[in-house]
């Protein structure tokens, strides 16, 4: 997650990205296609969303120039063009899911009855990927102590690394399962909802703008 | 059978490790636009970690549950391919179930742990057709190579699950599962 200035709601999120990079997928061919990425980037930068759209376009930055580049060489400056604007949509639609606080996800889909443990899910993957990545890098340089080398033998190489990984990955989730059983959290039975995320006018504002944008240039496409 | 919560903790974190293989494809992914390319370059992954999580929790269901975790998260960056995980879980379960009714053979695993990464190919080929005007023909290009695609696919998730269920008959040897 990057965190934004204030993120929106995250439904309101949600609805925008799946819109963005749907909609916005079917105009990359037309001319107007810049004025549409623009005000796209105009409303992020209102509601505070610049550094993220920043480093959203950066990350992709790499893959942009490397397929623009294919495009360019197989055929032509206008595919080119097209797949540099494909991939800048898709950077732009994540923008606001990426900015999504994983809590106030999980709270709101509470919030709309969304079963507890499919949020417990989420916020697991969220933190435990430093974790994990951790944990894959002791088992990885113990490896390498050995001798053992992924190209010499494969075979050991794959056994020596997943092995000791699915013990650990056993022995975290009991931890966890335990110490969240300590904490009173069961599959069963009601549970109250520590805060409430709900919708305020910057929202709904933000919501309005964007859908706004995005139907007004999907007509404009369709009327040609 | 219902999967207990404790179940679920070891398929949510097992998702993380399989998201982080998962990712190393990516960047390959996402300069190919032939449909099919992206589930053959994911499909040993899909198919060891598939294997993993229904060895462990041998119910139906503990795939769908990776597929909707892993598609949750994948739906932040990119919501199509968030979609695509779940449905393609959900159905290749389904169809599994329908053949064998449950996960007590290694068969009835390794149907499912195969058909995932293949049934996300037709949801990408609708999105393509409805989204970036892509015909199915255009998507698909030579069939014969589609269909090579398909057949790689299914044989690449077919090895995976074999490793999936080498790596989980040493931990049910350990007495670990």
């Amino acid at each position: 997650m990057i965190k934004a200035e204030k993120p929106v709601h995250p439904f309101i999120s949600l609805i925008v990205s799946v819109l963005l990079s749907s909609l916005g997928l079917t105009l990359v061919k037309e001319r107007f296609f810049p004025i549409f990425l623009s005000s796209v980037g105009i409303v992020y930068l209102l509601f505070g969303y610049g550094k993220v759209m920043v480093r959203s376009i950066a990350f992709l930055f790499p893959l942009i120039l490397i397929n623009g580049l294919i495009a360019y060489f197989s055929s032509g400056v206008q595919t080119s063009v097209q797949t540099a604007y494909r991939f800048l949509i898709l950077g732009l639609a994540a923008v606001p899911t990426i900015s999504i606080e994983p809590i106030s996800l999980v709270r709101a889909s509470r919030q709309i009855g969304v079963p507890s443990w499919v949020g417990m899910g989420l916020l697991i993957v969220f933190r435990f990927f430093p974790i994990i990545l951790e944990e894959m890098k002791k088992i990885h340089q113990a490896i390498k102590i050995r001798g053992i080398r992924f190209f010499k033998e494969p075979s050991l190489f794959t056994r020596s690394f997943f092995i000791p990984l699915l013990l650990r990955i056993n022995s975290i989730s009991e931890n966890l399962a335990k110490s969240m059983e300590t904490r009173a959290y069961s599959r069963e039975g009601q549970a109250s909802l520590y805060k409430t995320v709900d919708f305020g006018f910057r929202d709904f504002a933000f919501g309005f703008l964007l859908v706004f944008i995005i139907i007004y240039f999907v007509l404009q496409g369709a009327r040609k | 059978m219902k999967i207990t919560f404790r179940e679920i903790v070891f398929l949510a974190i097992l998702t993380v490790v399989y998201l982080l293989f998962a990712a190393i494809p990516v960047p390959l992914i996402m300069s190919v636009r032939r449909l099919g390319i992206q589930s053959l370059l994911e499909a040993v992954q899909y198919g060891i970690f598939a294997t993993l999580a229904a060895r462990r929790v041998r119910k139906y269901g503990s795939i769908s549950i990776m597929g909707l975790i892993s598609g949750l998260f994948l739906s932040f960056m990119v919501p199509v391919m968030g979609f695509n995980q779940i449905i393609g879980a959900l159905s290749a379960e389904i169809i599994s179930f329908l053949f064998f009714g449950s996960y007590q053979r290694k068969s009835a695993i390794s149907l499912s742990a195969c058909l995932w990464p293949v049934l996300t190919i037709p949801i990408s080929g609708i999105f393509n057709m409805v989204f970036q005007d892509r015909s199915l023909s255009q998507q698909i290009g030579n069939p014969l190579i589609f269909i090579g695609i398909i057949i790689g696919t299914l044989f690449l998730a077919y090895l995976g699950s074999k490793l999936g269920h080498k790596i989980s008959d040493e931990l049910e040897r350990a007495g670990k599962i």
